[in-house]
């Protein structure tokens, strides 16, 4: 909304908040916008006529601007919101100047697709259990973000985290059974954009151009610069983490074998016919280690301490370290 | 339509299930707690205290029929909270109900459960409050005075 007396603008030019044609002999300067289905009022940020899709929207009042999401969205004709950042995908993926809908819908398919399918990219895609409850795909070691990566995959409908299987199979992908189950159990998200985070995992120059549009949008640099804050790299070798395991914690007791006692007492599956003995402490430790399709994650437990989590996808098994001195601390699920 | 999920409103669903578990017992109280010990912490715990300090699963047994077991999930820093059929009690449980700390907690009125946060958004624990003012905690912690990664049962003061 303009100030009163305190804005100027030139009559020649009829386009205002989000490029909409301002029609000015309604309301006045700038008090409202044509957004093809419905008209607009700035001044109160609303709609004056109720959604002609209200029926796709049951979870939304037929009169919400932006599906209530002003930041990242932006609102297509008075019909719904549109996530401009895949519009940018589109874009790139199309070499449209205007991408439509379906553009969008490709673009987005193909990233899916790239990152599922490509038999000539193997990053060894996995689905794992970050900690903290929140599931998610780790793509080349770097995590990905369903809900961000893959929307209109993942969805939340009041609130509640869902995984959309029949989305992926329509797109002939198969589910992640283990993504499916730590969205269903955990139902817990990441707030972070997860799709822009494959740009830190070094991949522009093998991904697709689909990818690379994504990387360069601006959101795409923030998240990276996010991305580079929390990334992780480890120091220590197998031979010092191996060592760390084999400290003394109570009595005889040694670090390494106790958490393995504990794991094999659980029943936890991955760890099932092992013993609870140093050489097996130095076999799972090394395997996981040495796993090219390692995931490296680091997290935060409930105390406050930093933690990184390493898991070999093959074996299911998994090895947190301290981040701070890098010593192991405990076995884990992959 | 499009929505961005955050922990927090993931974590809505992890909380709207417990709650509802939690209301079904509230002004229910314990009839009795069975235990099922990870062996090899046994030996460091003192004993007067072993029953609720040890690491292991807790199961409990409400007045409404219902078994809740409490398990130690490292992976997400939690408790993990289940419901459990009786006849899918696993073998080896050692019934703890008559124990000194145990036996004033059971046949007490459960006036509040609620969950406990840490450092996350995730909860690490629950925390029992019962009619004669004694009160439960069920936590998950990751370094404890005996070990690390266990589950730890107490008397909700340190909470």
């Amino acid at each position: 909304m303009t100030v009163p007396n305190r804005s100027a603008s030139s009559t020649a030019y009829r386009y205002g908040f989000q490029g909409q044609e301002k029609d000015d002999e309604i309301k006045g300067e700038g008090n409202s916008l044509n957004y093809k289905f419905r008209m607009h009022d700035p001044r109160v940020g609303r709609f004056f006529a109720v959604d002609p899709l209200f029926k796709q929207y049951p979870h939304y009042t037929p009169y919400s601007f932006s599906g209530n999401k002003v930041i990242a969205f932006v609102e297509r004709e008075g019909q719904e919101e549109k996530w401009f950042l895949y519009n940018q995908l589109a874009e790139h993926a199309t070499g449209k100047k205007q991408p439509d809908v379906n553009d969008i819908s490709d673009a987005q398919n193909k990233v899916i697709k790239e990152i599922f399918f490509d038999p000539a990219i193997d990053y060894g895609n996995k689905a794992v259990n970050l900690g903290l409850g929140y599931g998610a795909i780790v793509y080349n070691g770097v995590r990905l973000v369903p809900s961000t990566a893959f929307p209109g995959v993942f969805e939340e409908p009041d609130g509640t985290g869902y995984y959309d299987v029949k989305t992926l199979q329509t797109n002939g992908i198969v589910p992640l059974y283990t993504v499916e189950q730590e969205l269903k159990e955990s139902a817990v998200g990441f707030a972070t954009d997860g799709v822009i985070s494959i740009a830190s995992g070094g991949l522009l120059t093998e991904a697709g151009p689909v990818i690379q549009g994504v990387a360069k949008s601006k959101i795409a640099k923030q998240v990276v610069k996010k991305m580079d804050d929390v990334a992780v790299t480890i120091s220590k070798s197998t031979d010092d983490i191996i060592a760390s395991a084999s400290r003394i914690k109570k009595g005889k007791t040694r670090r390494g074998v106790q958490a393995l006692d504990k794991k094999i007492g659980r029943g936890d599956t991955a760890y099932q016919g092992l013993k609870a003995n140093q050489e097996s402490v130095n076999k799972v430790i090394k395997e996981v280690m040495d796993s090219p399709k390692k995931s490296i994650t680091p997290t935060r437990n409930q105390q406050g301490i930093e933690v990184i989590d390493i898991i070999n996808p093959d074996t299911k098994q998994g090895v947190r370290l301290i981040k701070e001195t890098e010593e192991f601390d405990t076995f884990i699920n992959g | 339509m499009i929505h961005l999920l955050t922990g927090k409103s993931m974590n809505k669903q992890f909380i709207k299930d417990n709650e509802r578990t939690f209301k079904k017992i509230r002004g229910k109280h314990i009839i009795k707690c069975f235990r099922l010990f990870f062996e090899s912490d046994l030996e460091y715990i003192p004993e007067n205290i072993r029953w609720q300090e040890a690491d292991g699963v807790v199961f409990l047994v409400f007045s409404n029929g219902e078994i809740i077991s409490f398990y130690p999930n490292s992976e997400n820093f939690t408790v993990k909270m289940e419901k459990i059929k009786k006849e899918k009690l696993p073998n080896g449980l050692l019934e703890v109900s008559n124990n000194q700390f145990w036996n004033k907690r059971v046949n007490s009125e459960i006036i509040s459960v609620e969950l406990i946060y840490g450092y996350t958004d995730t909860p690490y624990g629950v925390l029992f409050q019962f009619a004669n003012g004694l009160k439960m905690d069920l936590c998950y912690l990751s370094e404890s005075e005996y070990t690390f990664d266990a589950l730890i049962i107490s008397n909700g003061e340190k909470v």
